[in-house]
């Protein structure tokens, strides 16, 4: 089944990493909404709507903390998983993270597996199909 | 044993655990030999970046890497085929590597630590102040298209 997902990172190499992975991980897409930081997403998002987001952490002008406030603030968006992608491996900031109510914390450097099994878990009725043979 | 020494043994671990997991997960590459602990790049330009942290623990994570290295991490990163990374491509692939070893080594070093890293500062083709007279091992990790230097300054603790 596809789904609809957007990546939020101020790099858009990263962005284009970010979904690569997704597609290895075995995962299919139908649109991938791209945004530079929390506010644009949040602009992206005023009139849309996806199955689930992933987020850098730092980000300038809105970082991923801040949309994720802004996320479980807004009644039609609240409910929409939010994965936080960062190099930032301390229980410290997990623990703030999950306190707002991200769905997961993945620690860069991540498999497309572990990312695959991290949406499968967050969105329902998304499965992977088999990971790409080349890169097992 | 010393402080300083516990220390700098406790920076050296550390990489050496996280460069090869970030090496292999993302960039598909692994490492040739052994890592060779205290040896520091050789003079003559190279491709580097720093990244600052502060928080639990202060210092920085730096890196050294030939041209040859630097282009081929690039071209894995970003999945480029029949096209050369241009140089902004290189410096935020290196940028992005510096970051994520450091947050992976410090999070190894202090899992339950909290810390601020700053953007990384990369430069192509610098040649490196007396790399040999740093208060920090250098590591040095061979991949197929260069040696990869990595070192790691914990200067305090809070």
């Amino acid at each position: 089944m596809q789904k609809d997902i957007m990546i939020v990172d101020d790099s858009p190499a990263m962005r284009s990493f970010i979904k690569r992975t997704v597609v290895i991980g075995g995962l299919e897409m139908r649109r991938c909404l791209e945004a530079g930081n929390g506010e644009e997403a949040l602009t992206l998002l005023r009139n849309d709507t996806v199955d689930v987001i992933l987020t850098d952490f730092n980000m300038p002008v809105m970082d991923g903390e801040q949309l994720v406030q802004n996320l479980r603030v807004d009644e039609r968006l609240r409910r929409v998983p939010v994965i936080v992608i960062s190099t930032d491996s301390t229980r410290k900031r997990m623990l703030s993270l999950q306190s707002l109510g991200v769905h997961g914390y993945l620690c860069k450097p991540f498999t497309p597996e572990r990312l695959a099994r991290m949406l499968c878990a967050a969105v329902p009725g998304w499965r992977a199909r088999e990971i790409e043979e080349s890169f097992l | 044993m010393s402080e300083v020494n516990s220390l700098h043994e406790g920076a050296s671990a550390v990489c050496l655990a996280a460069v090869p997991e970030v090496l292999e997960t993302m960039f598909f590459e692994s490492i040739a030999e052994s890592p060779d602990v205290g040896s520091p790049p050789p003079s003559g330009a190279l491709d580097t970046s720093r990244v600052d942290f502060e928080g639990s623990a202060r210092g920085y994570l730096v890196l050294a890497s030939p041209s040859s290295l630097s282009i081929s991490l690039a071209e894995a990163f970003l999945a480029l085929e029949d096209q050369c990374p241009s140089a902004s491509d290189i410096e935020f692939v290196l940028g992005e590597l510096a970051n994520m070893l450091c947050g992976s080594a410090l999070g190894r070093f202090q899992p339950d630590g909290s810390f601020r890293l700053s953007t990384p500062m990369t430069h192509l083709a610098r040649t490196l102040a007396e790399p040999s007279q740093t208060g920090f091992d250098w590591i040095r990790f061979s991949l197929d298209n260069g040696p990869l230097f990595v070192g790691l300054e914990l200067e305090a603790f809070e």
